[in-house]
């Protein structure tokens, strides 16, 4: 009785952000090449990416054109792999001299003892590193022999520092699923604070490998190490954000499920494309740097994200819990947006 | 009144972290305030702008040390934790040519957001 009050002021607060629609956090895609070849990236990056870097000014002039408060945006460098540009801390100083925070999504692999440095003297604020098991399963998934070992020097750097914002984030999936309260173990041996774990999503390169994705089984059993391991407060370990959970909502996370894609939440693509989360089916794109004003975009574009009646269609047209819900995840539609392609509520056995 | 909307809302729902949010593949955005130190290191005797020279930058309250040398234009910047103090050493050291300049200490408090620095190096 008492979630239920909650969640339906939830909900009136969802539609009151949805209708004031300010950016807080916008990514920035500013490399697809990647140093890694993991088995489930959802940009199919490689170590030769068919796209350039994109140029730091051509970033900036995008920045350059927001005519809002700027304190209340993190700019969150993402790839491909950030580190291996040369040129990541003038990026950084960049967006601070701009009045903005700046955060980055890494692998590890290059995040060094000089580059760690380097970057929190430019600012870096907050850091998220992927760790998706123990050595072998981690290794597996990361299609590498050596990264579970720099993913371990590079915590033990980001820890080092207690300023910075570190969290640590495991793709859950079929090898490591029984994993999880050892690397939990692991995780607190290293200092580690914040811990966020999410599913694999069918899209890029993991389409094809049906070991990446968990059974019903497994995903339940996935919830209940987190709703237990919050109990114990030992770390502060979350689901993402990536789907509607039901009876779960607030037992593994702090908030109700909201996807803000769109709606405080923007993006600049490598090609230039102006869209939501990175992961987002390319063809939901709004404008282009190189022909729009980004901010213009942003004001005056996004309605697919704000009004999201659209995703009332296949198992999500007579849901009960749609209200909650509003089609799950936007990563979770395809560009014919004929249906979600998991429904995380439905997997709950 | 909007804001005073959302604010109504925060506290109805009775969930902390509603603004603080992290989107499901993105990084914290909740970072503590920091303070940019910047300045340029220059020879007392040339007034000229001294390159490769170590920035070591003690944070008072925390202890923490961060690092940095020099630019070729005799200029660094390191974005640090707030404090009440500072403790900053210019030296001489990790460069082709080591010990030209004497190394020097300097202590700041009470900073603002953004402070800047005119630090002089004598020869030895």
């Amino acid at each position: 009785m008492f979630k239920s009050l909650k969640q339906t002021a939830f909900n009136k607060f969802k539609n009151i952000e949805t209708n004031f629609h300010e950016l807080n956090y916008l990514f920035w895609e500013c490399t697809t090449r990647c140093n890694l070849n993991c088995l489930h990236c959802g940009s199919d990056c490689s170590k030769d990416s068919s796209f350039d870097d994109m140029p730091l000014d051509d970033f900036l002039k995008s920045l350059d054109t927001i005519e809002t408060q700027k304190d209340i945006i993190t700019v969150v460098i993402t790839g491909g792999e950030p580190l291996v540009r040369k040129d990541l801390e003038q990026c950084g100083r960049e967006i601070r001299k701009r009045g903005m925070r700046w955060a980055m999504v890494s692998n590890g692999q290059l995040y060094d003892e000089k580059r760690h440095n380097s970057l929190i003297n430019a600012g870096l604020g907050a850091l998220t590193i992927s760790l998706d098991g123990l050595e072998k399963s981690h290794n597996w998934l990361r299609n590498s022999t050596t990264n579970f070992e720099r993913v371990g020097k590079a915590i033990s750097l980001a820890t080092s520092y207690p300023r910075l914002n570190f969290d640590i984030v495991t793709c859950v999936n079929n090898k490591n699923i029984d994993e999880l309260p050892e690397i939990l173990e692991y995780l607190l041996s290293k200092n580690v604070k914040t811990w966020r774990l999410f599913t694999i999503v069918p899209i890029g390169r993991a389409v094809d490998n049906p070991e990446l994705f968990l059974s019903d089984k497994q995903f339940t059993k996935m919830l209940d190490f987190i709703s237990t391991t919050r109990k114990q407060k030992l770390i502060d370990v979350k689901f993402s954000c990536e789907g509607y959970v039901g009876d779960y909502e607030l037992k593994v996370r702090d908030t109700f499920f909201f996807c803000r894609a769109g709606i405080n939440i923007g993006s600049i693509l490598i090609d230039g494309s102006i869209s939501a989360c990175p992961n987002i089916d390319r063809s939901f794109s709004q404008g282009n740097i190189y022909k729009d004003n980004f901010f213009e975009v942003w004001q005056s574009k996004f309605q697919m994200f704000r009004d999201r009646s659209w995703t009332k269609v296949g198992k999500c047209a007579n849901c009960s819990e749609y209200k909650n819900c509003q089609g799950n995840g936007l990563h979770y539609w395809t560009a014919e947006k004929d249906g979600v392609m998991v429904c995380h509520n439905e997997k709950i056995i | 009144m909007n804001k005073r909307f959302r604010n109504l809302a925060k506290g109805l729902s009775l969930t902390s972290m509603l603004f603080v949010f992290q989107a499901c593949y993105g990084s914290p955005q909740d970072m503590d305030p920091d303070v940019h130190i910047s300045g340029i290191v220059l020879s007392d005797t040339t007034e000229n702008p001294i390159s490769n020279i170590k920035v070591k930058l003690i944070n008072k309250d925390s202890g923490m040390i961060q690092n940095q040398q020099t630019d070729e234009n005799g200029e660094f910047s390191i974005y640090t934790g707030a404090s009440n103090s500072y403790e900053l050493n210019f030296a001489d050291v990790d460069s082709t040519e080591n010990n030209v300049y004497i190394e020097k200490d300097t202590i700041i408090s009470n900073v603002g957001e953004n402070v800047y620095l005119k630090i002089s190096l004598e020869k030895q």
